[in-house]
């Protein structure tokens, strides 16, 4: 049941909380922020993530009386996610074997990480540490990254054509036309 | 948390950014107590607008929200030795906004135009500046956002907007190649501009 | 307890669960009246005087330079309405966070001033869009250095008045050795309200609540029920409720009260490159040079506004103080009358699509107070290479929230409007002349290339204090 709130159209909406073993905060703090980012970074070689985040909880923000002060006895990694697909195992398979090191480096300093060479084990501790969502709002629900960055390139080229060609007789327009969408790459 | 980003960033500059933005698009996270008598309304409320197509657009009617989330956490997972078991008096409610920037632009445009949705879902915590107005909202936010770590998105230097034209563009494109291909010049002509003013806004 | 015993069925009175949280300010009486004698001159009211000079100062010595304020005071022109004609001089002095340290300003005062005046305009050139030829580094020398500390602007009916006062200024401030003139532009209003691109510049300004200046309809913020209302006195003078119905965020004693951030930008004006531009695309346009070039500004060249009257200007409308403001964006979504990325539609969106109604908008107007500086380059000559442009100043009480937004993220940018990352057509600084505006219509027109305008020559971000502030200044 709450598995289908994870999902609007074809993107899923995953957020994992996952408590940092003791000690080891620093070097996961450092192990983050050292991430590369944008193409560079490793979650870019899945091709199927639209945007992720990846944080330290180490304290919980105290609003206030009459609010009764909430103490964490751990530290927490939060890693959130909205990718394609719609299938969490599909996308924790590609996790596995596209990114292991990476996945490796943050996971690994929180407690019960059973790496990720046991597919169905690393699958069990993500669900047990997932937070289902309660509702998830999506611009553009079934469009993959591909389909998003595909427009996006495309959209370029209508313009560069469509500046190039103003006033171009009819002939030549659609001959042109033809070389750019059609038979062009 | 006042400067507005530099053109570099819209251009997918990679230079070392805080956790909450990359590129045109920001990242807002929020952790923050709602009395648990509270819990079961809000999510009798959030399940009901998912099947709503109302409260979607509703929520993105704003035109610069990409991706946002809601999360009602009861409990904190656990996992065994060497963790404690976290015992909150509260439950949570997580919220992450993936959005064009300047977050505070983004506030005020909750605060003035769906202040009522925003009183609904966050009013039943503690210390809660209920909209409008929306500086000491913004305040609250700043005190609350979670910041650091690390932003990944697969299309920083587009923004919502951006994305939604240029899928809009794509789409059409399909019927305007394949009447390249059965038009004589002048029908094509004529098609050609017509498909250009449908989407000029894109362009 | 009293609360929940009151709160259903009272009326009016908040529901059961919802108190008054700690942290929200009681939204404070709003003013009937601002105090318009210790408010300076020329923010709530324009003046008419055709010159001004801009003086930048460095204080060369505190003492000495605490004793020209002291001097200057009782020139100072306030917000007092003028009996019966106006003063044909008019001074108003304004302050540099530089020169708010240097005069000792104390440490604790200093940090409750708000971060963008304290970092000051030349260190956010990069956010600002001011780039390549009006970077930092090829400003006019003494702008934006630090050296900057006080500005002194002076209004004068003609050339003969104005020079008299700088003179002395000049001679009191030198001789005394209290400071020296940095930079200085002299600048006179150009015949018939117009700029040096040759449009009637200057039209719509903010009507303001509480100063007793009726605003033309048009001049304030869209009142929901398709006509117009005054913008909130705290969106232009610190102390007064602004538009999110609180006191602004404000520095501290003296300084929280009738005082106001005060932007100023020396913008050359590159007109035979303007003309060149629209002549040369122009005939390409279908509309021909002068609906083209009106399609960038948003207005034709005698202050038609194109929503009002697309296809050509009409003098009924530029002659009407009624009519010439008096429009609006709803009915053109697409910017088939007036263009999204045009000039007047991205400073000032009013109730354009995606700002709901004007909603998104009341926080972000400015008041501005410039003047054209330069001669005029005659119609159909070529580039003298002359300096020309406009000195722009503005008013508001948040320079990140109200110049900032428009600078940044309207005018460096287009995706407000759906018009991408498009820069401004007419002032934005474009990092190359791959810049383009598509002007909308059946089919479209894609102006480019689309060349650099406007250069700025430099600015500052100025505090231009109450005169109870000014007194404190001349005396603490």
């Amino acid at each position: 049941m709450g598995e289908s709130r994870n999902r609007t159209g074809t993107a899923y909406a995953l957020t994992v909380l996952t408590a940092i073993l003791p000690g080891h905060e620093e070097k996961l703090r450092q192990t983050i922020e050292s991430l590369p980012l944008g193409e560079d970074s490793p979650l870019a070689r899945l091709g199927t993530i639209h945007t992720s985040r990846i944080q330290i909880v180490d304290h919980l923000v105290y609003q206030g009386a009459p609010q009764k002060r909430d103490q964490l006895r751990s530290n927490y990694l939060v890693f959130t996610a909205a990718f394609d697909g719609a299938d969490l195992d599909v996308f924790l398979a590609s996790i596995a074997d596209k990114l292991p090191a990476a996945a490796d480096s943050w996971w690994r300093h929180c407690v019960g990480y059973p790496g990720l060479k046991d597919r169905a084990a690393f699958g069990h501790w993500i669900r047990h540490n997932q937070l289902h969502t309660s509702l998830f709002a999506v611009a553009s629900p079934n469009r993959s990254v591909s389909d998003v960055v595909d427009s996006l390139a495309l959209r370029e080229q209508v313009l560069e054509f469509a500046i190039a060609n103003q006033g171009v007789d009819a002939v030549e327009l659609q001959k042109r036309f033809r070389t750019t969408f059609v038979e062009g790459i | 948390m006042t400067t507005i980003e530099s053109p570099d960033a819209r251009d997918g500059g990679t230079t070392a950014l805080p956790g909450n933005q990359l590129g045109r698009i920001f990242c807002l996270t929020l952790f923050t107590p709602i009395r648990r008598q509270w819990v079961p309304v809000l999510a009798a409320a959030m399940w009901v607008a998912k099947w709503i197509p109302f409260a979607q657009k509703h929520i993105l009617q704003f035109n610069f929200i990409r991706f946002v989330r809601w999360t009602i956490v009861r409990d904190l997972p656990h996992n065994g030795p060497p963790q404690e078991r976290d015992r909150l008096n509260y439950a949570y409610l997580f919220f992450e906004s993936n959005f064009d920037g300047p977050w505070q632009h983004y506030i005020d445009a909750f605060a003035y135009c769906i202040p009522l949705d925003i009183r609904f879902v966050w009013g039943r915590g503690f210390a809660f500046p209920s909209p409008p107005p929306a500086e000491p909202l913004k305040k609250w936010i700043a005190m609350n956002s979670m910041d650091g770590g690390s932003y990944y998105c697969g299309y920083p230097q587009a923004s919502t907007r951006m994305v939604k034209g240029a899928l809009a563009t794509g789409d059409a494109l399909g019927g305007l190649i394949a009447d390249s291909e059965r038009l004589g010049a002048d029908e094509f002509k004529v098609r050609y501009e017509q498909f250009l003013s449908s989407v000029q806004g894109h362009l | 307890m009293q609360k929940r015993r009151q709160a259903v069925g009272s009326g009016g009175e908040r529901p059961l669960l919802q108190r008054r949280p700690l942290n929200l300010p009681r939204r404070h009486e709003e003013q009937s009246e601002v105090e318009a004698a210790d408010i300076q001159g020329n923010v709530l009211r324009g003046y008419s005087h055709p010159m001004a000079a801009y003086i930048f100062l460095r204080i060369d010595d505190v003492v000495k330079g605490k004793a020209l304020i002291d001097r200057m005071l009782p020139r100072i022109t306030t917000g007092q309405p003028w009996c019966d004609t106006a003063p044909t001089t008019a001074i108003q002095v304004a302050f540099t966070y530089a020169g708010l340290q240097r005069l000792g300003v104390p440490d604790e005062m200093l940090a409750t001033f708000p971060e963008e005046f304290r970092e000051g305009m030349a260190a956010r050139a990069e956010s600002l869009g001011d780039r390549g030829p009006s970077a930092p580094e090829q400003w006019e020398s003494g702008l934006g250095t630090g050296e900057a500390h006080v500005l002194v602007t002076v209004w004068a009916v003609d050339n003969e008045h104005l020079d008299a006062v700088r003179e002395e200024l000049r001679q009191v401030g030198a001789s005394a050795g209290a400071t020296t003139v940095i930079n200085e532009t002299r600048a006179e209003a150009l015949k018939h309200g117009r700029d040096h691109f040759g449009f009637f510049d200057g039209i719509s300004q903010p009507a303001v609540e509480g100063t007793g200046v009726q605003g033309r309809p048009g001049d304030g913020q869209p009142n929901g029920a398709g006509g117009w209302r005054d913008v909130a006195t705290g969106e232009f003078v610190l102390g007064y409720v602004d538009e999110d119905g609180t006191l602004p965020d404000a520095p501290a004693e003296p300084f929280h009260r009738n005082g106001t951030f005060m932007v100023y930008r020396k913008l050359q004006q590159h007109t035979a490159a303007f003309r060149r531009s629209m002549e040369e695309q122009g005939a390409r346009y279908p509309g021909g040079a002068e609906m083209l070039a009106a399609k960038v500004v948003g207005r034709w060249r005698d202050g038609t506004p194109l929503s009002t009257s697309p296809e050509a200007p009409d003098a009924d409308v530029s002659a009407d103080p009624l009519r010439i403001n008096d429009f609006s964006y709803m009915d053109d979504p697409k910017g088939l009358k007036c263009p999204m990325g045009s000039h007047i539609r991205r400073c000032h969106p009013r109730d354009s699509e995606g700002f709901f109604g004007g909603r998104l908008t009341n926080r972000h107007r400015i008041i501005r107070r410039g003047r054209s500086y330069g001669p005029v380059l005659p119609k159909g000559a070529a580039d003298d290479g002359q300096d020309r442009g406009l000195v722009f100043v503005c008013f508001n009480t948040s320079i990140w929230r109200q110049f900032e937004t428009i600078q940044s993220l309207w005018l460096d940018d287009g995706d407000p409007f759906g018009v991408g990352p498009d820069k401004d057509p007419l002032i934005g600084c474009p990092a190359d002349e791959s810049g383009k505006m598509t002007i909308p219509g059946k089919p479209p027109f894609f102006l480019t290339p689309l060349p650099r305008f406007v250069t700025l020559r430099g600015g500052e971000y100025l505090f231009q204090p109450s005169m109870a502030a000014l007194r404190w200044l001349a005396d603490f």
